[in-house]
């Protein structure tokens, strides 16, 4: 490797390195990061930001960042994320971000703005220029020229070329070196018009729906209590009616008083 | 030692939730001879050996109609609520196969949701009315109480 790595630089490629495991800021390209991993490597899944991986067989898993307390945020952002990278919603599987800001910005639930405040980073942003390089790339697996290419339509790209149609998913273009290709510039890339959403302003069922009503069926086989585990309960005399307060309290094992 | 702590802790059937304690909230709602109790609030020597249900007990599968209809409905938004839901409307639905507003309203008042989905509840209870009830599975905890 010729270049010299900055710290962080050698962090991301070490850990990509070591499986897989992307630290990436949320905007980061990862062309560069690609250029600089060993000679060879190529990753199980092509990860174009750390919202977005594509799968050799064109589904797209997209990372939901902020908690899910019952407000719809699971769908919501990446449904954003979706619509500008034009995949089906079919096709698309969340996966809940652990907790890391410094990878995937503010990750907090309360206040009612995560879709003002997500909205400007996801939609003009990555995704839009991500689906432009997976265009390119996979156009490039249809027809060489590039002329005659109707560009994405749900993670897929059409070419009418001399002879025949062809078709050629998102998840071609990633084995069609998409992730050696640097992010086309932001200005390049117009934001999609409002009148092409197919998913944002949609009604989307709620990801986890069906999954939360049946575990309430058979929830305790998955919680089984800890070996041992002691209980404290500590009753303590309504303030609001009596008046009461504290004055001291004891704990021990198997007997708790206030 | 309240019904509610019988069932989390020593039956270890954690689908009945922990919500106020004080029976207000209704996220601890069970059924007690069929009737829709706060199990937070019933102590379990009350209980002697009469049949207990629980949200486990509903369906095995989540296949009672109220589940399935909630399910289409998309009715949970967070799920804290919806096992106290699902009980209490159960319950109702067992005595009263065809309920109006009015008597969804009044068996369910008392079971809040945080996310506001009570419109949904309402709808899928109707439309579960409409649907062949399964006959639900009962629990037995008179042994845990000793």
């Amino acid at each position: 490797m010729t270049k010299m790595l900055s710290r962080r630089s050698f962090l991301r490629v070490s850990a990509l390195a070591g499986g897989g495991l992307m630290v990436v800021a949320h905007l980061d390209p990862m062309a560069e990061l690609l250029a600089q991993a060993p000679p060879g490597f190529t990753p199980p899944t092509f990860l174009p930001t750390a919202f977005i991986k594509i799968q050799p067989d064109g589904k797209v898993i997209i990372v939901s960042k902020n908690p899910e307390i019952g407000q719809g945020i699971k769908n919501e952002i990446p449904m954003i994320i979706a619509d500008e990278l034009d995949v089906d919603w079919k096709d698309v599987t969340l996966e809940q971000a652990d907790l890391d800001p410094t990878k995937y910005g503010g990750q907090v639930a309360g206040g009612s703005t995560a879709t003002p405040t997500n909205w400007n980073p996801c939609r003009p942003g990555s995704e839009r220029r991500v689906r432009q390089m997976l265009v390119t790339a996979a156009a490039q697996a249809v027809e060489r020229a590039g002329s005659g290419v109707q560009h994405g339509s749900s993670g897929r790209v059409n070419a009418t070329g001399a002879s025949n149609k062809v078709e050629s998913a998102y998840g071609d273009g990633r084995d069609q070196g998409a992730a050696a290709r640097p992010m086309p510039d932001m200005a390049s890339v117009p934001p999609e018009d409002p009148k092409d959403y197919m998913i944002i302003g949609k009604p989307t069922k709620g990801y986890d729906t069906s999954r939360g009503h049946r575990r309430l069926s058979r929830s305790s086989a998955s919680t089984s209590p800890v070996p041992g585990m002691l209980w404290a309960v500590i009753g303590e005399v309504p303030r609001v009616w009596r008046q009461g307060r504290v004055s001291q309290s004891r704990c021990d094992q198997g007997d708790a008083r206030v | 030692m309240p019904l509610l702590w019988v069932l989390r802790d020593v039956v270890n059937l954690k689908g009945t939730k922990f919500g106020c304690g004080i029976g207000q909230c209704g996220a601890c709602t069970v059924q007690l001879r069929g009737r829709a109790v706060r199990s937070c609030q019933t102590p379990v020597s009350m209980v002697g050996d009469a049949a207990v249900t629980t949200i486990e007990g509903l369906s095995p599968d989540g296949s009672h109609p109220l589940q399935r209809r909630g399910r289409r409905l998309d009715v949970p938004q967070c799920g804290y609520c919806q096992a106290g839901q699902l009980m209490s409307a159960s319950a109702l639905l067992a005595t009263n196969p065809k309920p109006t507003d009015a008597d969804i309203d009044r068996a369910m008042n008392g079971n809040l949701c945080r996310c506001g989905t009570y419109l949904r509840i309402r709808q899928a209870i109707h439309k579960a009315a409409s649907t062949p009830t399964r006959s639900t599975q009962t629990a037995q905890v008179g042994a845990a109480q000793e």
